[in-house]
């Protein structure tokens, strides 16, 4: 299929015109791609419904099958559970580094290791997580997966 | 015959020598009534079982600092050598000095697993950190 890709600058919205002789598999596939909804993700404070800004949150945490989103200095709970989450939000650079966290690690800023050997990721909010060490080699192919995605990208 | 390839082959000759060898072991006793060897042995293979056994059960200690998990597993062992000394003193007189070389020989090859081990934690910390940084620069230039 021959593809065309044209930057217009002034556009408020993008979007695709698909020109075909007979409808087929691959022009489905396509299709699908294009009509996902973009994943919304709302939390609750105080009995508010508020819809979250993804690239704001700094982790998710399970607490008593009730799960969490840590922002910079709020907290809201929301409806997904960690597996959910993790799966959804994978290629936006959320993964799970304990049986109770997933991480954004675009907010750690750095990892430790304390004298007792244990790991810890250090936020930029100075908050610290373990990394415990079932999810440790998880964790580092999924930050090499992730450099080669971004180095891609630039 | 099932085909044995890649790393399959150094699995299949532990298997195998571990098998002619405590089989042999156990045969020369029962024939020649020759024990010293059979219990070498035979005590060898009971502590690497300990060993393996020890190191499989290291993910019920997750939440614990790897530290304490050694420290734990160490104690853990030990014991578990001992006791088989103790249990096949019942049967052949432990030799003079017999539970300190236990000691030695198990001690100095765990100690030196540990130090290994924290090398390596600290290596893949300074990996990891690396490798962030090397994202969050690139993330930094898409932007």
């Amino acid at each position: 299929m021959k593809i065309n890709l044209f930057q217009k600058k002034e556009l408020c919205e993008e979007y695709a015109d698909i020109y075909y002789r007979e409808m087929s598999e691959e022009i489905r596939n396509i299709c699908s791609i294009f009509g996902e909804k973009k994943f919304e993700l709302y939390g609750i404070d105080n009995e508010e419904k508020q819809l979250l800004s993804i690239q704001d949150i700094y982790y998710f945490e399970s607490v008593e099958k009730r799960t969490f989103a840590y922002m910079k200095t709020k907290v809201y709970q929301i409806q997904y559970n960690l597996a959910e989450l993790e799966d959804r939000l994978s290629e936006q650079g959320f993964i799970r580094i304990n049986k109770s966290v997933v991480i954004n690690i675009f907010k750690i800023k750095k990892i430790r290791s304390e004298l007792n050997m244990r790991v810890q990721a250090q936020l930029l909010n100075k908050e610290e997580i373990i990394i415990s060490r079932h999810y440790k080699t998880g964790f580092e192919k999924y930050l090499i997966k992730m450099r080669g995605v971004m180095h891609a990208n630039n | 015959m099932r085909i044995i390839k890649g790393i399959e082959i150094p699995i299949a000759i532990c298997i195998s020598y571990t098998i002619i060898n405590i089989g042999g072991s156990v045969f020369e006793a029962i024939v020649n009534q020759e024990s010293s060897l059979c219990t070498n042995n035979i005590m060898m293979l009971l502590w690497t079982s300990i060993a393996v056994f020890i190191l499989s059960i290291h993910h019920l200690f997750d939440e614990w600092s790897p530290l304490a998990m050694i420290l734990i597993q160490y104690i853990i062992a030990l014991s578990l050598v001992f006791l088989t000394m103790i249990i096949g003193g019942v049967f052949e007189p432990v030799a003079k000095g017999g539970y300190k070389d236990a000691f030695l020989s198990f001690t100095i090859p765990y100690v030196i697993g540990a130090v290994v081990y924290y090398i390596g934690v600290f290596q893949s910390v300074r990996r990891q950190n690396q490798l962030l940084q090397d994202i969050i620069k690139d993330k930094d230039e898409e932007i």
